[in-house]
């Protein structure tokens, strides 16, 4: 019986030396990694998909929401004026064909304003009513319209579209909604590059409107000097959508400076006197 | 889904210290029980030796489930491939306490060697969504008891 031995065998052979957490960490950011990059191409491809997609086709997407039908008919002075003034900027932009702008005034106070699908542009009392003049109206309204010259809401929204539709698909979940619960007032998430196209193509159309960037180039600037001191919020919600720094006010200056704009000081378009009491009507 | 990433980090953080913890405990056994029962070699030569034994069949049997932990790991594993390693303690845990049942069964019956020793895996939880759990492992063998060890009339003591 002593040919036959079973000596204690050393440990570690048949298992592996790695601590599990470690191995977890790893995979876990490997698989994070996989995720992020996925998003990237998904978001990407999808944006780029979606800018192909005719206009008349997101305004069919948009008609969907009830609220692209609401127009503000309680304060017919003031549609009339922001009308006015955006088919004036709408020319100078030289909108691609059927392209059509509807400005929507909310009389909430929040300083924001955005562009959404379908040609609409949302402007809340609470901005509006921080603008000192007609100039710095008309650079916000041409910003926005920019940006739905550019086609960025379905852009943006393609990309939120799939990336969401990737994640809940990849969750199990399959009601997929374009713009979420709150429609059509959805805040979209425009690019850095975005934002600075727009302001380009915002301030080139002010430029063509008045002969002159005054009070264009100073809007953000403006803006951000006036909630700053303001002491209220420190950020409004348009910055917190409308990255505001340094960087981006120097480029419009400097892309006004290139082409030659000029800043005369006492060309400033008033608002009208009505302005204040259009927006505070009931 | 705030509430689901909730729920699933807790069960994970529980799920590893516990694990680690029964997954500590049943290898100090298992080492202290190896070195105990290491006298009753168990081999899987099929020849006996010559002399006079009593054959009896011998069997250790052990079911063992991973932890949640290990259990997500391995879906990890499974995605980017490579050796699962957090279920390669299990299985050699398995195998290992399968293989002290027997020694353990055979040493009752006084059998002074098990030859051909042979391992069944099953895995548990078959078909349910490719997520195979637990893990069963049958060790089997013939003891060999001296004839001395058996009473008058033959018979196991």
């Amino acid at each position: 019986m002593d040919n036959y031995r079973n000596p204690q065998p050393p440990e570690g052979i048949n298992t592996s030396p790695d601590h599990p957490l470690l191995t977890f960490i790893k995979l876990l950011a490997g698989m994070a990694l996989v995720l992020v990059i996925a998003a990237w191409i998904l978001g990407n491809s999808a944006g780029w998909l979606a800018s192909l997609v005719p206009f008349e086709q997101e305004l069919r997407v948009s008609e969907l929401y009830p609220e692209s039908e609401t127009q503000t008919s309680s304060r017919p002075e003031l549609q009339a004026y922001l009308d006015d003034l955006a088919g004036r900027l709408q020319t100078a932009m030289e909108l691609p064909e059927g392209m059509q702008i509807k400005l929507h005034y909310q009389p909430d106070d929040v300083e924001n304003a955005f562009a959404t699908l379908g040609g609409n542009i949302i402007l809340y009392k609470g901005l509006l009513k921080a603008l000192p003049n007609e100039n710095s109206l008309a650079m916000l309204i041409a910003h926005e319209m920019a940006h739905v010259k550019f086609r960025h809401p379905i852009r943006a929204a393609s990309q939120g579209l799939a990336i969401n539709a990737g994640i809940k698909l990849l969750m199990g979940y399959s009601n997929v909604d374009i713009l979420g619960n709150t429609g059509l007032y959805t805040q979209l998430h425009f690019s850095r590059a975005m934002e600075t196209d727009s302001d380009i193509q915002g301030l080139s159309a002010v430029h063509s409107v008045y002969g002159h960037v005054t009070g264009a180039t100073d809007l953000f600037a403006t803006l951000h000097k006036l909630t700053a001191t303001n002491g209220l919020a420190p950020k409004s919600a348009f910055f917190s959508t409308h990255p505001l720094d340094q960087d981006r006010i120097d480029k419009i200056n400097q892309i006004a400076a290139e082409k030659g704009w000029t800043h005369p000081d006492d060309q400033l378009t008033p608002l009208p006197a009505e302005f204040m009491s259009w927006l505070e009507e009931e | 889904m705030d509430f689901q990433f909730w729920y699933i980090l807790i069960l994970l953080i529980a799920a590893y210290f516990i694990g680690t913890y029964i997954e500590k405990r049943h290898y100090k056994s298992i080492i202290s029980r190896e070195n105990e029962l290491n006298t009753l070699p168990a081999v899987s030569l099929r020849k006996p030796p010559s002399g006079p034994f009593h054959q009896q069949l011998v069997l250790g049997n052990v079911t063992i489930s991973v932890d949640y932990f290990k259990r997500f790991l391995a879906a990890l594993h499974a995605f980017f491939g490579g050796r699962i390693t957090s279920y390669e303690t299990l299985l050699d845990r398995a195998r290992r306490e399968a293989l002290l049942r027997l020694k353990e069964s055979a040493r009752e019956q006084n059998a002074a060697l098990i030859m051909n020793v042979r391992y069944e895996t099953a895995s548990i939880y078959k078909g349910n969504g490719g997520n195979i759990g637990s893990v069963e492992v049958l060790a089997y063998g013939t003891a060999l008891i001296p004839q001395r060890t058996l009473t008058q009339d033959g018979q196991l003591p």
